[in-house]
């Protein structure tokens, strides 16, 4: 086989990417049929695109930088079918607030601890984290999902580390908000 | 004492590295006079093991999905 015909081996490409690609598809839309067509779509649009693969890169980078501009596409769509902004921090995501006001506890009885054991606690988590604004849901994912690096993160999105923490920090304010408000209703 | 927005880093950093010795006690000092904080606290280890479970349960394609995606990606 020579090494264009291992390159596309469209077969060898199911087999060795589409598990971690499926996963990567799901954590960000929070629905596997979606995640599915995602994998689809991107294995697609590699065939397509076969003779622009540069060689310098592994196949398994190329096809994560696909699904990946497909997710945000995907993403700011939705966000594009919004009529208001997304939260009350997304205005002001570069100003320098008061950390802590954001995350104050609006109803005394919404105590996560109480729901903890639920087994609809990943799922309630992975709604609200889909309601996050896009750049703060890619860096929450990156950092809490895939666990990667803070300073990879910063380097790919092009912040600062102090940049970082505050979207942190307010994706997790809002995270808070939207568990306490919507779901942990007793 | 530290501030409010220093103990919230802390959390924040927690949920990621050990903090040293000295950032637990500053932050324990803290929160021991902090309602607000220590709630905020309690949040932070909630969501560090609610992505726990999520992550014990990684979603995987069935070998009929892969199949299908080997058929039709073949036909293309």
């Amino acid at each position: 086989m020579t090494k264009t015909e291992e390159i596309i081996d469209t077969s060898k490409w199911v087999d060795d990417y589409s598990d971690a690609l499926y996963s990567y598809a799901y954590y960000r839309v929070n629905d596997r049929e979606l995640a599915y067509d995602f994998v689809q779509e991107t294995f697609y649009s590699a065939l397509k695109a076969i003779d622009r693969f540069e060689k310098k890169s592994s196949v398994k980078t190329w096809l994560f930088s696909i699904i990946k501009r497909k997710i945000i596409d995907y993403w700011r769509q939705q966000e594009a079918r919004k009529t208001k902004p997304v939260s009350k921090f997304a205005k002001n995501e570069d100003q320098d607030e008061s950390w802590i006001e954001n995350v104050s506890v609006k109803k005394e009885k919404a105590e996560v601890e109480h729901v903890i054991e639920n087994e609809e606690l990943g799922s309630a988590l992975m709604n609200c984290i889909g309601k996050l604004p896009e750049k703060w849901k890619g860096i929450f994912i990156d950092k809490y999902i895939d666990e990667k690096d803070s300073e990879e993160i910063c380097n790919e999105y092009d912040i600062t580390s102090s940049n970082f923490w505050v979207i942190i920090h307010r994706a997790k304010g809002q995270l808070k908000g939207c568990m306490e408000g919507t779901w942990l209703k007793d | 004492m530290i501030s409010c927005e220093k103990a919230a880093h802390l959390m924040d950093k927690k949920d990621f590295e050990n903090l040293s010795g000295k950032e637990k006690r500053a932050l324990w000092w803290h929160n021991l006079y902090c309602k607000l904080c220590r709630k905020y606290h309690r949040f932070s280890k909630s969501l560090t093991g609610a992505f726990k479970d999520v992550k014990k349960k990684t979603p995987t394609l069935s070998d009929a999905d892969k199949n299908k995606l080997k058929d039709n990606l073949s036909s293309k």
